[in-house]
């Protein structure tokens, strides 16, 4: 039988991270022709990608569209709606980017500055303005997004790693376990069956005896990536403990048999290929299922599980032991 | 009354870009005629929103321009529209046409001279 490479080792699985994108998109809502050739001229000289709208109606569909702009430069008067109203509206349409807003003011109207803020917008020009301010407050507006982008990405890639197990991608501990949660109580609401399968590798602490921890992640690596892609895609699995993983799955006491069947084939019908050997690998799952989850928790189909995979462990290994709750 | 257009202040709001001041002039003398009209027919009508618009794109067009007394009486004109005085708006309005006319005539004759120059470079 050919032996499968394993990924390699010790390398954390990629971070999903958003990056900063369309900062050059610009969108120009002015309805007097003139500052609209100004600005479309200045910016598009400066590699902005350039939008150019004359009513506000069409900035508010362009700035909530698929390809939103980055950078609103709104126009205070115009048909259709108001500079301050396109700001409240693009703020509680929350796009999943956040958009720097320029107000366009004219000159001597304090109160509208306050105004237009207050609203919404990040920033305004007063008109006449000239080029070096406004690309000036452009780059501000840049800058600020570049900022934003990065929190984001930074909060983003801070939830995956508090939820991931670095080793091998899959969920960890305590995200396995609020899901777990999660499902049960479907199961409860929909009086439907729930299975709990627990999967431990056999004589995991010879391998890393004999081959080496490095061998021993690798496997740790392949297995969870076997499994991940036995289970269907919407079952859950996650990391359990060191060399033990955890399945849930919305079936029956027959159906979860299968699944576990299946598990355990995954991982024994090929070896297990590291830099320097291959091996094969086998598991122990242990089976716990309910049919009346209103009556059960997550605490005995844990134990059931538990106890089932010992008795798998007890019977010869590379088994799958199934125990029925209520 | 002489009137002079500052066309290097105009000239440094657009980072020294001649071609496009030039084209920006060409916008604002194809379109003042159209807001003139506006302001005559909107205080004839007494449409003092319309008054105001027109007004508020004329001081925009004109401050951008360097244009600072017509950017003035544009103003004079919008603000007066909030309390409206009939007879002020139509003197401010027949001055701020004068100035728009005479404007015009030293905007073509400054573009006309910087073309000459550029040409005898």
């Amino acid at each position: 039988m050919p032996a499968v490479a394993a990924k390699p080792i010790a390398c954390p699985p990629p971070l999903p991270l958003a990056p900063c994108r369309n900062l050059d998109h610009v969108l120009v809502a002015e309805d007097d022709a003139l500052y609209r050739r100004i600005l479309d001229r200045l910016l598009s000289a400066k590699g902005y990608r350039v939008e150019c709208v004359t009513d506000g109606l069409e900035a508010l569909g362009k700035a909530s569209s698929a390809d939103p702009p980055r950078l609103l430069i709104l126009d205070w008067m115009m048909p259709g709606l108001q500079g301050p109203e396109i700001c409240r509206k693009v703020r509680e349409h929350r796009c999943e980017c956040y958009q720097y807003i320029l107000l366009l003011t004219a000159r001597n109207q304090p109160d509208d500055i306050v105004e237009g803020l207050e609203a919404g917008a990040d920033d305004y020009l007063i008109k006449p303005f000239n080029a070096h301010e406004l690309l000036a407050r452009m780059r501000v507006g840049e800058r600020m997004l570049r900022l934003q982008d990065g929190l984001l990405a930074a909060q983003e890639s801070l939830r995956f790693q508090a939820t991931h197990d670095p080793l091998t991608g899959i969920w960890n501990r305590r995200a396995l376990f609020e899901l777990l949660n999660v499902e049960l109580e479907r199961a409860v609401r929909e009086s439907a069956p729930i299975s709990l399968l627990l999967i431990d590798i056999d004589h995991f602490k010879r391998i890393n005896d004999d081959c080496g921890h490095m061998a021993g992640d690798a496997i740790l690596q392949e297995i969870a990536h076997r499994l991940s892609a036995a289970v269907r895609p919407y079952d859950l699995i996650g990391r359990y403990g060191g060399e033990e993983f955890m399945v849930a799955a919305h079936l029956d006491a027959e159906g979860a048999a299968q699944l576990g069947e299946r598990l355990r084939a995954a991982v024994s019908s090929t070896p297990i290929r590291s830099e320097h050997s291959a091996i094969t690998a086998t598991v122990c799952i242990g089976v716990a299922n309910t049919s009346a989850p209103a009556e059960c928790s997550l605490e005995k189909l844990v134990q059931a599980a538990d106890l089932a995979m010992y008795r798998a462990k007890g019977d010869g290994r590379n088994r799958v032991e199934a125990d029925r709750l209520a | 009354m002489p009137l002079s257009w500052d066309h290097a202040a105009a000239l440094q709001r657009v980072d020294g870009d001649a071609e496009l001041l030039a084209e920006l002039v060409e916008i604002f003398l194809d379109d003042y005629p159209r807001h003139l009209a506006a302001l005559q027919r909107s205080l004839a009508q007494k449409d003092y929103a319309a008054l105001h618009k027109a007004a508020h794109t004329l001081k925009g067009s004109l401050g951008y321009l360097g244009a600072g007394e017509g950017e003035q009486l544009a103003a004079a004109i919008e603000q007066a529209g909030q309390r409206p005085d009939e007879a002020k708006l139509q003197a401010l309005n027949a001055e701020l046409a004068a100035y728009v006319e005479a404007l015009r005539e030293a905007m073509l004759s400054s573009l006309g001279e910087g073309e000459r120059a550029g040409r005898g470079r």
